[in-house]
């Protein structure tokens, strides 16, 4: 029977494989893992050359998934993405071409530059956990995982997301650049070859599978639930924020914060898988009012301060004999 | 109570045991100067009430017969008990005039500094800030303290001296001379306890001036790092190495005497008659050899000291209970001596009161598991599947626990806030109080399990728990807390 | 100082002399005060660690924000006393004078001291040097360091909604959207679409056609957009001395409220400007600010107006060169842009004359007149024409 031991093992063993391919991003790695097992797909918002396809492939092979890889253009279409029927005229029937998101962990680079129309089947494809071509249904084979990312600077010919579609992104994360050491151990590593294909799998699809219903049986006590919900609506109390985080966002949170009790090795979630998972379930949910960002203001700083602000559990108040 | 409150007592003080060690010295070298054993407590009361009579309510325009009856307040039982002769009497009473003066002089300059105003003028004082400070200390002309100072040195000077003399004549020994290291132990401490005191006052002056924030704390930090100086001076001063130069005033004069024996003809000196006295012969007295205090005889004075300490605040505490049933509640319009000893009597009662409180507090927080089962702690029952529950209200004596010690913390300045979580809370007391990791560690882990995990713990899990958590208020109850919160 | 340490050094020589622990003592005491305690004060409040909690900050007209700093002692010294001056210009003090906090720095402490700030008008203004002034106990020594840190807070000019500055809110668009698309660019791709009837075969793309079996064509973007470049007069000379700073401010307000207008309607917003920049400015920006000569591209997006407002911020007047000579040598920036919007303060028959040019090129002049209106027949104009002038008034008459 899988046990939350078993996650907690899993990670250990993924993070290692990463490890050997990725410098110094444990901390990212970790919360890749955490929108994995919680069934979510990440953006990943960063510059060029910061290790974006390394993890994601990293990240395939330690699973033993299939991976592809999208570049994102303005000229790219929805059946780029999604496949299409080709007509054979040896068969003398159209033909279903599977496009690469019928892959188990896709790489969506800069989609920023594809159009709203390719971003969108993308998007639905994400959310439904199927494309249909045609006329046919494909499911998507699980554990089913997008990295998309968005260069942070705007240029000229882009097509940002808007607020409303980040929200279906599970988690929002950022590699950054490395250290002087990582980059120094980075030359090392990568002077006679690189360590990605020497990644070995360290688990199956199908063992991702039942972990991730090991997941979701991670038990939350009613004041941890409270706490989630009071820091999602206290997101949309504030008066920096134009748009806080829908319920999509709750449940998100809910379910990072049942992840990393279960890498933890813990059958129980804490306040403080809560707190950990906020900014990077909630920040990119965020949409601030205009103002808020010419002052410099970030997403990320006002979900650090909500924390701050909002009591952990109401039970707890009463504990402390304080109110709120 | 700003630094003025404690300075004339530490210059009262300073004065009393400085003049006295001075006297002492001067009755070793000279006999007809011995002191009579009741006249320590005239010199230091004399000085304290000088000063303190100078800082509050002396003025240029306080008349000159009051400035005499104070003198007589002090001289007349002086004259009393010399049995009413003269000869007996002056030297005492001229020792408890000096002391008096002097005492005077300390007060009166901590009036003048308070009048910063008067000094450099009302626009200049405005703006006065510590790059003042800078400049003056800076400057050629004098250190910041600079009265504080040349009287300190000045006594030191004297003192020095008149210590070399006597040791040199070997006048002193035995308890003699733990009791004179002792006084000037007393006297040193002192003199620099009012240096930095005297510090702090002028700065507060010079801030309240510049519209300076000053942190709450300082005051309280102030002294309490003054005191660790104290102390490490104090060990510096009796266990630093001595007498280890090569040249010493004897292989001086001797050089001296071998390059110009032919020439001058060194005066003979007179052999000591003895039972006259002292001789001052240095030539030819053996000079003593330097004597090791040691860790008996520092602690010895150290605890001299304390016990010296904890008598005048006994004594002023009591004089404080006195003032109060006096006065009836009209302690507002208390100065100087009389409002210290109040507030002394104040604080020490508040202490006091914090003390028995924490006692009972111990006694209430022991483990409960033997005594008491709350309800809600019933294990489950047999063929009863262990249910997880989304609201426990289960495992109390965890919980309470967690309360107990989030209000003793809280009143240790160390604040459990709602935004914080228990593990948030466990990491800051993990770094407030020392050696106590594990214990934080152990206490917490089963809080978490108590609290969020939905299972019940067993009997003997609690019973860790309980005693892990005990043991941690017990430490808080300990620590003596945080001022920065 | 000098002579106490000459009695200090009296003591030690008389310690050497006269031998026993008295002498000593004395000796051993002066020379801790006042030869080791100064030193060691000193070697220790250089290795004092001050750090700013942000290295920039951003403000409108009226915020109210506290600057943290963190004063950290790495050593075993203690501080009887630490003081903290920053150096806040006075256009950002709050209250009578600035705050200078006094506090207490055991070993290995760190203390947090904040300074509020109040915005009162627009600038780039720069806090520090700041100062920190160390002392002892006893009086004997205080030492001052000036850590190397500052931090830059940029108050953005006011932004106003148009109706306030006397402007119709439709600006500067009207329903120019609603214009037919004049030349599509052929170098600059927007997306594929399916064929429809008239498309030109050569804009057919081959390879979308070939993996989706239907012929797709390209789609382009087209040369008339509705990018709009500002362009803001700061000529000393063009103004009269007697308004000068009311005029100038009013024309920076103008310039930072239409381009807060474009930018929020999700258009390209652009800025060339005869200005110099204050001369404390965020290290990011490489905007030159000696040649008198200010000019961004435009482009879309909250970090264009962030941009575009922090220049706002910081530029300054300028006594040699006229918007003339802004309009000669801004040429590259202002072609292919669809709307300029001149901020002045006059509309002189000259620029109006200039003006005529570019609309002759097929782009749209609207100038805002800060101080005076001389051409009022163009104030009349219906809203469609390409060539309209506004009279800005921000709670106040213009000239006539």
């Amino acid at each position: 029977m899988t046990t939350v031991r078993d996650v907690a093992e899993f990670g250990q063993k993924m993070l290692d494989n990463i490890g050997s391919v990725l410098v110094g991003k444990e901390e990212t790695a970790h919360l890749l893992l955490v929108a994995l097992l919680s069934g979510g797909h990440v953006l990943l918002e960063d510059v060029p050359g910061v290790g974006k396809t390394m993890l994601a492939r990293a990240m395939a092979a330690s699973i033993g998934g299939s991976f592809s890889r999208i570049q994102c253009t303005p000229d790219l279409l929805p059946a780029d993405v999604t496949g299409l029927s080709v007509y054979d005229q040896k068969a003398g029937d159209f033909v279903f071409r599977p496009g690469p998101i019928m892959s188990q962990i896709v790489l969506a680079d800069e989609i920023n530059r594809a159009t709203p129309r390719t971003q969108s089947s993308l998007l639905e494809a994400m959310g439904e956990g199927q494309v249909t071509v045609d006329g046919r249904t494909y499911v998507l084979e699980q554990p089913f995982l997008v990295l998309a990312t968005q260069n942070p600077v705007e240029f000229e010919g882009t097509f940002p997301l808007p607020e409303a579609q980040l929200d279906r992104f599970f988690l929002c994360l950022s590699l950054g650049y490395p250290t002087a050491a990582e980059e120094k151990e980075i030359l090392y590593r990568l002077q006679e070859g690189h360590p990605i294909h020497e990644v070995k799998a360290v688990t199956t699809p199908e063992h991702v599978r039942r972990l991730q219903q090991v997941v979701t049986k991670v038990f939350v006590e009613d004041s941890v639930c409270a706490y989630v919900v009071r820091l999602v609506q206290a997101t949309r109390q504030h008066p920096q924020i134009q748009l806080g985080a829908s319920p999509r966002g709750s449940l998100a949170l809910f379910r990072a914060a049942q992840a990393l009790a279960a890498l933890d090795g813990r059958d129980y979630v804490l306040p403080d898988d809560v707190k950990q998972a906020a900014v990077p379930v909630l920040a990119h949910r965020l949409m601030l009012k205009a103002d808020s960002s010419l002052r410099g203001v970030k997403a990320g700083a006002l979900v650090n301060e909500l924390m701050r602000q909002v009591a952990v559990g109401a039970e707890h108040l009463d504990e402390l004999g304080e109110n709120t | 109570m700003t630094a003025k409150g404690y300075l004339p007592a530490l210059a009262g003080v300073f004065t009393a045991s400085a003049l006295y060690l001075c006297a002492q010295y001067l009755s070793l070298l000279f006999a007809p100067l011995t002191l009579p054993s009741w006249l320590w407590p005239f010199v230091l009361a004399s000085a304290l009430e000088s000063a303190y009579y100078a800082a509050y309510f002396l003025g240029p325009r306080t008349p000159f017969t009051v400035r005499l009856l104070e003198l007589a307040l002090w001289l007349v039982p002086i004259f009393l008990l010399a049995g009413r002769e003269l000869s007996v009497f002056l030297w005492p009473a001229l020792l408890t005039l000096v002391s008096w003066l002097v005492a005077r002089g300390w007060g009166m300059q901590l009036v003048r500094m308070e009048k910063v105003a008067d000094v450099l003028g009302d626009q200049a004082a405005s703006t006065v800030s510590w790059e003042y400070e800078s400049l003056t200390s800076r400057s050629q002309d004098d250190l910041a303290l600079g009265f504080f100072w040349r009287r300190l040195l000045g006594f030191g000077a004297v003192v020095v001296t008149l210590a070399t003399l006597v040791y040199r004549s070997g006048l002193v020994e035995g308890s003699l001379s733990v009791l004179l290291k002792l006084q000037a132990t007393v006297a040193g401490a002192s003199g620099l306890a009012l240096l930095g005191g005297a510090y702090l006052f002028r700065l507060q002056i010079l801030w309240s001036y510049a519209k300076a924030v000053v942190d709450p704390g300082l005051t309280r930090a102030w002294f309490r790092n003054l005191a660790l100086i104290l102390l490490f001076v104090v060990a510096l001063v009796h266990l630093a190495p001595v007498n280890y130069s090569p040249i010493t005033a004897e292989t001086v004069a001797g050089l001296a005497a071998r390059l110009f024996q032919p020439k001058i003809e060194l005066p003979q000196l007179e052999e000591p008659v003895p039972g006259e006295g002292p001789s001052l012969s240095w030539a030819e007295q053996a000079v003593p050899q330097p004597e090791d205090l040691g860790i008996m005889g520092l602690a010895l004075a150290i605890a001299a000291f304390l016990l010296l300490v904890l008598f005048v605040t006994v004594l002023l505490a009591a004089f404080g209970f006195i003032v109060i049933q006096l006065t009836k509640g009209e302690l507002e319009r208390l100065r100087g001596l009389p409002k210290l000893a109040v507030e002394i009597y104040a604080a020490l009662r508040r202490a006091a009161a914090k003390v028995l409180a924490a006692l009972r507090g111990l006694k209430i927080s022991l483990p409960l598991g033997k005594r008491v089962k709350l309800p809600g702690m019933r294990p489950p029952g047999g063929g009863e599947q262990p249910s997880r529950r989304r609201f426990p209200s289960l495992d109390k004596g965890v919980r309470a626990l967690l309360r107990r010690i989030a209000r003793q913390a809280g009143k240790k300045g160390l604040r459990f806030r709602a935004s914080q979580t228990p593990r948030e809370f466990g990491q800051l007391l993990q770094g407030k109080l020392e050696h106590s990791e594990e214990l934080v560690e152990q206490f917490f882990q089963g809080y978490h399990l108590a609290r969020y995990s939905g299972h019940q713990l067993s009997g003997a899990q609690e019973e860790e728990v309980v005693a892990a958590g005990t043991e941690l208020l017990q430490r808080i109850q300990t620590w003596e807390g945080d001022s920065k919160s | 100082m000098f002579a106490w340490k000459v009695f200090a050094l009296i003591s030690v020589c008389a310690a050497l002399l006269w031998q026993g622990r008295p002498a000593y003592a004395l000796a051993y005491l002066l020379l801790l005060f006042f030869f080791a305690a100064p030193l060691v004060l000193e070697k220790s409040g250089q290795r004092l660690v001050v750090e700013r909690g942000s290295k920039e900050r951003f403000l409108f007209p009226g915020d109210e924000a506290l600057v943290s700093l963190e004063v950290r002692n790495p050593t075993l010294f203690p501080f009887a006393w630490v003081s903290v001056q920053d150096s806040i210009p006075s256009n950002l003090v709050k209250g009578a004078r600035a705050i200078r906090p006094v506090f207490t720095l055991g070993p290995r402490q760190s203390r947090e001291v904040t300074f509020p700030l109040l915005a009162r008008e627009r600038g780039v203004y720069r806090l520090g040097p700041l100062r920190l002034f160390v002392g002892d106990f006893f009086g004997i020594s205080t030492c001052q360091f000036q850590p190397a840190e500052g931090e830059t807070v940029v108050v953005y000019p006011q932004i106003l909604p148009l109706p306030e500055l006397a402007l119709p809110s439709r600006l500067p668009f009207g329903s120019l959207k609603a214009l037919e698309r004049i030349n599509p660019d052929p170098t600059r791709l927007a997306g594929v679409r399916p064929y429809q009837a008239g498309d030109p075969l050569r804009t057919i793309h081959w390879p979308a056609t070939a993996r989706t079996q239907g012929l797709q064509v390209k789609q382009f973007e087209h040369t008339v957009t509705v990018n709009c470049m500002i362009l803001l007069d700061l000529f000393e000379g063009d103004y009269e001395v007697s308004r000068f700073f009311v005029a100038t401010e009013r024309a920076v307000t103008t310039a930072a409220s239409l381009a807060a207008h474009i930018i929020k309607q999700g258009e390209a917003c652009g800025l060339a400007a005869n200005a110099v920049l204050s001369e404390y400015w965020p290290e990011r920006t490489d905007l030159s600010h000696d040649t008198g000569l200010i000019q961004m591209r435009a482009r879309q997006g909250t970090q264009q107006l962030s941009a575009l407002l922090s220049v706002l911020a910081g530029v300054q007047p300028q006594g040699h060169k006229d918007f003339l000579s802004l309009l000669g040598e801004s040429r590259e920036y202002v072609d292919g842009v669809s709307i300029l919007l001149w901020v002045v303060p006059v509309d002189t028959p000259e620029l109006v004359a200039a003006a005529g040019r570019f609309v002759q090129q097929g782009q749209k002049v609207l100038i805002f007149a800060v101080e005076k209106v001389i051409h009022h027949s163009l104030v009349a104009v219906p809203p469609n024409s390409s060539l309209q002038v506004f009279a800005v008034s921000q709670g106040g008459e213009l000239q006539p």
